[in-house]
């Protein structure tokens, strides 16, 4: 998701936190460790930030916290996320976007690619997360993921929104046709 | 081979490779290894003189790669450093032969003007990646020229001093020179300014958001952007930066060596910094080493050119091989790294 132009708010907010969809790429700095990885795009937020000083205290409080409730497997929080396995990066990512308890959750794939105990891991956070009042905007290609997540679904064809419905009354089929690009 | 490797890509095994390719530079040149280490060293630590001269290279040195440093960290390959020592030079050159006023003030003008020159080298080239996309390689190398040219066009005719044979500014009163450090030697207190901003650039690297963001996006400019920092500004910042670290040392030169300013300030030093940057593992501490090592191989190489008859070019010889050996360290290292990590996954 390359943004062009423009900016999200979310009840009057700029900040809305976001699970990229590669996390190599944009989610991560590699050759960081995980406590660095644990505060980027978070390095202005108050508490983080200190003048033009950045709290590296704070950064490892964060990476310890997000390491612990996110069960990320690591020797220490000063090793390069590069070492890594995927599920354990993965986790790291969503971990640091949920960190400040945002109201509103952008969140991309948040389970492809990694191991089914990752995925299932990241899952029951991100509905900890919205029961505790986040909105949380799932994007995914996953159809099991997404019955099992969503409380509401937009099937999306072509970039227009294609059907809606409540979770209590979803149908498998249509769904799967809608999102082959066939009217309801 | 594993242990072979991992010897080679320490530091230890560097300075072996190193000792052992300049005994071959010295072979082809005719002399034996041992006369021109000797004269290596005795050249350039062998008494207060040789020591002062090491230094004043070691300084020399020292602000330009510490700016190349800032430059390759936040991604950015500014070769030019070169001209952008010209032209800090240049500025405090001129305005210190213009003014009048106590000395302190006068100094600390000199030094600011001259980083103020560089810096706006640096964000020419800067401005030109940031708004056009020109590739910061290309057009910090070819601004050394332009500097080198313009420089030598204003002190052969604008700024030229009248009473002098050759292309030069008129030189400073003797109460505007930085005060010498080591006695009886040109060394002067521009070392210490260059070390105190060595921890200056270890100290943002380490704890400030902007190092953060500077480093982030030299490792992984997408990450950065994604993450909120802003690549443009960034860009065009650090090569400023980077240029006025390497301006402030051709106002160092001028002001603590020269003491007038001419286009030969500098023999290569912006250039021979970038291999001192890479040396130093781009590391401002490890950079002060990189800078002491290279001002012996600059002084030494005076030495050994004059009493072990290994010829000056020799010396350009081995700094090209360091340069190799250093890669080369680069390249088992991130191999052997990725070897490792995907044993772990």
């Amino acid at each position: 998701m390359i943004p062009s132009r423009g900016t999200v708010t979310f009840a009057g907010q700029r900040s809305v936190a976001v699970i990229p969809q590669d996390r190599h790429l944009e989610g991560l700095v590699l050759n960081f460790t995980i406590a660095e990885n644990a505060v980027l795009g978070r390095q202005h937020r108050p508490g983080v930030q200190r003048g033009v000083l950045l709290d590296y205290a704070r950064a490892r409080s964060d990476a310890r916290a997000i390491v612990e409730r996110f069960d990320v497997r690591a020797a220490s929080i000063d090793v390069k996320v590069r070492t890594l396995s995927g599920g354990n990066q993965q986790k790291l990512v969503v971990g640091r976007a949920l960190i400040d308890k945002p109201r509103f959750v952008l969140a991309y794939n948040p389970t492809r690619g990694i191991d089914v105990g990752a995925t299932a891991l990241v899952q029951s956070r991100l509905v900890e997360a919205r029961n505790s009042g986040a909105a949380i905007l799932l994007i995914s290609f996953d159809l099991d993921e997404i019955l099992a997540l969503a409380d509401r679904i937009l099937v999306m064809y072509r970039g227009k929104i294609a059907g809606s419905f409540d979770r209590a009354n979803v149908d498998r089929a249509t769904i799967g046709r809608l999102m082959a690009g066939s009217q309801e | 081979m594993k242990r072979f490797a991992s010897f080679i890509s320490g530091p230890l095994g560097a300075i072996v490779l190193i000792i052992v390719l300049m005994s071959i530079a010295m072979l082809i040149a005719g002399t034996s290894p041992i006369d021109g280490f000797t004269a290596l060293i005795l050249g350039s630590l062998g008494g207060r003189n040789q020591i002062g001269e090491t230094l004043v290279a070691t300084s020399a040195l020292l602000f330009p790669a510490l700016g190349i440093c800032l430059a390759f960290r936040a991604g950015l390959f500014n070769i030019g450093a070169e001209g952008q020592l010209l032209v800090g030079g240049l500025f405090a050159g001129a305005v210190g032969a213009a003014i009048t006023m106590p000395p302190f003030p006068a100094i600390v003008i000199m030094l600011v003007l001259g980083a103020v020159g560089g810096g706006l080298w640096g964000a020419i080239a800067g401005w030109m990646k940031a708004k056009l996309h020109a590739n910061e390689i290309i057009s910090t190398l070819m601004l050394n020229f332009v500097a080198q040219f313009i420089t030598l066009y204003l002190v052969d005719g604008p700024l030229k001093n009248p009473a002098a044979n050759g292309a030069e500014t008129a030189w400073l009163p003797t109460n505007y020179w930085l005060p010498t450090l080591i006695p009886h030697t040109r060394l002067s207190i521009g070392l210490l300014i260059a070390l105190a901003l060595a921890m200056l650039l270890q100290f943002v690297f380490a704890r400030t958001v902007f190092g953060y963001e500077l480093r982030a996006a030299g490792e992984a400019p997408e990450a950065a952007r994604r993450s909120g920092v802003n690549l443009s500004r960034l860009t065009w910042l650090a090569l400023a930066i980077s240029g006025a670290f390497a301006g402030l040392g051709g106002a160092t030169i001028v002001t603590g060596e020269l003491h007038r300013f001419n286009t030969q300030l500098s023999p290569g030093y912006g250039f021979i910094a970038i291999a001192v940057a890479l040396v130093g593992d781009l590391d401002p501490l490890k950079v002060c080493v990189a800078s002491f090592a290279f001002g012996i191989l600059e002084a030494g190489g005076l030495a050994m050119q004059a009493s072990a008859q290994v010829p000056k070019d020799a010396i350009h010889v081995i700094e090209g091989l360091i340069i190799l050996v250093l890669a080369a360290r680069r390249y088992v290292a991130q191999r052997s790294e990725r070897i490792e990590g995907a044993a772990n996954v």
